[in-house]
């Protein structure tokens, strides 16, 4: 490295640094959120150029001479060598879904500093090392996937606990995003409308790109992009029409019901009409969108209204309950450290990689990427006025249920946290809102803080509310794309596994076992998304953590295979690269799983939330009416804290079985096979 | 080079990009592997209306490479 270089690294360094002195001891006086991008920006490039050079090349070993499965298996079809820069367009759409949008959003209660902190060590020393493993593991395997993958490099059980892990994480996942789209869109009748109109307008897609333009997905996604704006645009007519609103205006049961109809709807009629269409508009507006974002906050330079710690570091927050460890790093997987990135890293991107050096890019780059975009999510919250955002997320259980009400209790938290129904109503009325009280979730507030960002740079308090739903529709949009394209998987996986059992069952092509399997699945997740919305604490108190846990089951196991991985290279003495985040994580599942469980507060604690329930029927304190609904919520609790155990009873016994094989390989009981493919070398050209 | 054409450069890349991550160019990369592999199996063959009996349609090709996307996780949260 030459003078100038160095001197450019010192200077960003250096940037870095004051950036995070500024953020991090900012007390009083608010601090612009340009600092924030700026500070990350310059540690993600740090990391980029020196951390994850240094495991491409010490730890991992890339080898560019060596040909990658997509130049020795080339067909056509899965194996195909890729151009890097698609390939990094291809990884990271598949990798970014509302997972770093609604998990910062939802640790802002703690106030900006610990989620941003989290989001970009937690990205830069975890989330994107533990991509990157395990895309060059998944290379050097000719692509096999994470459970095949544990089954061959840890053992039969490892591989047993990762299906296990990756159907529960499916049902979880979609049920909770299930719950941010209820929640955004309930008594929304412009939202609705909006979300509405693309499953015609991806009916129109999808012709388009099986009829007439076969395979066009871009310029299918441009026709898409033009009517979604039209249909977002024309959902305020509808809004404001007393004819037409009361059709779009539904509760919250209802938006579920429509839902779980939509999802198998969706895991059954062919492909092409709904999920290829959907999900190429999906990534069309979801580029557009993040690029936009940026440029927004550059442009508008917004200031962090919110303070860096808020009182709710003490574990009373009224969005979710517990304190900072271990729930913050539980909130925010995705943006972070998220095991779910595993599955993509050992799907199709290994696949298409054309030299191993590329792994570098493909998965730390794209990793540090997402990370970045759940940067600007934390900012997005964080420009709100902390009162506003905690009227907005925080559920009815806990606030109250009128507006009155809910504005005293959040006042009564500090001077910091005033809100009146003043600024509520005019908020609700600039974004074209009923009301935008106790909307749980993240995404309206995401919304707002996007609507606030676009509006101050592009089109003034005018067009807050088009803003407000562009943003809605683009947050609604990831989700029902992972909502209808999960459920399919799911369908796909229990026909793989049912099939086993009974033949006819594994065969996708036939009708009745194709229904079964795909109501099996709706079945589960939409369990779990009433179980949300019937929630009087709102759902994601009880719900996101399941999420997180889940998600840090699958990257318990992405982390133990990429350890197995290195110390079967002989690079234990380099295992502290992926055993640093193991640890960490692993320790910050286990406290949340056994607080989730056991801990005595009935805010936080599933069993003694029961128990509280129990005593309240007991002493008479609830209505006869409602004893029944009380028993339902009385189970729920008692069935999430067996779900609970069962996660970190599976991430037990995945640390135990590759504790067992580390224990044998360095003691010399147990002969060290690695399952790499053949050493063959590459033709393509560098 | 001038700024504009630097300019027209990069959009004309961009676009490209685009293409390529929404596998708008798919089709013709199968064919033109086919059409090549034709070539090496026989090398005075004529690949201009069938390169070998693994070819299919555009439209079958989409079909397939769409089903095989989603049958797989192939989105994150």
């Amino acid at each position: 490295m030459n003078f100038a270089k160095k001197l450019l690294w010192f200077l960003v360094a250096a940037l870095g640094a004051v950036g995070l002195a500024l953020i991090a001891t900012a007390r009083g006086e608010p601090i612009n959120a340009v600092w924030l991008v700026v500070a990350s920006a310059c540690i993600y490039m740090i990391g980029y150029r020196f951390y994850s050079r240094w495991v491409a090349s010490r730890v991992l070993g890339l080898d560019d001479s060596r040909a990658t499965p997509a130049e020795r298996l080339e067909d056509g079809r899965d194996f195909v060598p890729t151009n890097k820069w698609v390939l990094f367009g291809h990884h990271f759409s598949a990798i970014a879904g509302p997972g770093p949008l609604v998990g910062p959003i939802l640790a802002a209660q703690f106030g900006y500093l610990p989620g941003t902190l989290w989001i970009v060590l937690g990205g830069v020393l975890g989330g994107a090392i533990q991509d990157f493993v395990i895309l060059f593991a998944s290379v050097r395997r000719d692509g096999k996937s994470l459970g095949q993958m544990a089954k061959e490099e840890i053992s039969g059980v490892a591989g047993v606990v990762a299906l296990i892990a990756v159907l529960s994480i499916l049902t979880i996942i979609i049920a909770v995003v299930g719950l941010v789209v209820v929640n955004a869109l309930k008594a929304s009748p412009w939202g609705l409308f909006t979300i509405a109109m693309t499953i015609p307008i991806a009916f129109l897609m999808g012709i388009y790109m099986r009829y007439i333009r076969v395979g066009r997905a871009m310029e299918a996604s441009v026709l898409g992009v033009v009517l979604v704006m039209a249909a977002v645009v024309g959902g305020k007519f509808i809004g404001e029409s007393h004819t037409l609103a009361p059709l779009f205006t539904f509760s919250a049961i209802g938006l579920a019901w429509m839902l779980v109809l939509y999802g198998f709807a969706a895991a059954v009629i062919p492909v092409w009409l709904l999920l290829a269409p959907r999900g190429a508009l999906s990534t069309f507006v979801k580029l557009g969108t993040i690029l936009l974002l940026a440029v927004g906050i550059l442009a508008a330079r917004p200031t962090m209204l919110m303070p860096p710690l808020t009182r709710f570091i003490d574990g009373t927050g009224p969005i979710f309950a517990g304190k900072i460890f271990p729930f913050c790093f539980i909130t925010i997987a995705c943006g972070a450290l998220s095991g779910f990135h595993a599955l993509i890293s050992s799907g199709t991107t290994p696949k298409m990689l054309s030299k191993e050096t590329q792994a570098r890019m493909i998965g730390y780059g794209s990793m540090l990427m997402e990370s970045f975009v759940a940067v600007m999510a934390m900012v997005a919250a964080c420009v709100l006025k902390p009162g506003i955002y905690f009227a907005v997320n925080s559920p009815a259980g806990v606030v109250g249920q009128l507006p009155e009400k809910a504005v005293a209790t959040i006042s009564n938290w500090g001077s910091t946290f005033s809100v009146t129904t003043q600024d509520m109503s005019e908020l609700a009325r600039n974004v074209g809102e009923l009301t935008l009280y106790n909307r749980t979730g993240g995404a309206p507030s995401l919304a707002l803080g996007m609507a606030h960002i676009f509006s101050g740079s592009l089109g003034g308090s005018l067009v807050m509310g088009i803003w407000y739903h562009f943003a809605i529709m683009f947050e609604a949009l990831f989700i029902l794309t992972i909502l209808d394209a999960g459920t399919r998987v799911g369908r796909f996986l229990l026909q793989d596994f049912l099939g086993q059992f009974w033949k006819p069952l594994g065969r996708v092509t036939w009708y009745p076992g194709v229904i079964l399997t795909s109501g099996i699945m709706v079945a589960a997740w939409g369990y779990f998304l009433f179980q949300g919305v019937l929630d009087p604490l709102g759902g994601i108190n009880s719900l996101w953590p399941l999420f997180g846990i889940s998600n840090q089951l699958l990257a318990a196991i992405a982390l133990c295979v990429a350890t197995t991985v290195l110390i079967k290279m002989e690079k234990g003495h380099f295992s502290v690269v992926t055993m640093g985040p193991l640890v960490w994580l692993v320790s910050a599942t286990m406290t949340a799983s056994f607080q989730k469980i056991w801990a005595p507060d009935p805010a936080l604690g599933f069993l003694a939330h029961a128990r509280y329930l129990v005593n309240q029927i007991a002493s008479g304190a609830i209505a006869a009416d409602k004893i029944a609904e009380t028993q339902r919520l009385i189970f729920n609790d008692r069935l999430d804290a067996m779900v609970t155990l069962a996660f970190a009873s599976l991430v037990l016994v995945i640390l135990i079985e590759s504790g067992r094989n580390w224990w044998l390989y360095a003691s010399g009981k147990k002969r060290v096979v690695l399952y790499e493919a053949p050493v063959e070398l590459s033709k393509l050209p560098a | 080079m001038h700024v504009e054409q630097k300019l027209r450069l990069g959009l004309k890349n961009f676009l490209w990009w685009l293409q390529e991550v929404f596998g708008d160019a798919e089709y013709e990369k199968y064919l033109r592997r086919a059409s090549a592999e034709y070539r090496r199996a026989q090398p005075h063959g004529n690949c201009e209306h069938h390169c070998g009996p693994g070819t299919v349609s555009r439209q079958q090709f989409y079909l397939d490479r769409i089903e095989r996307q989603y049958a797989r996780v192939s989105r994150c949260c």
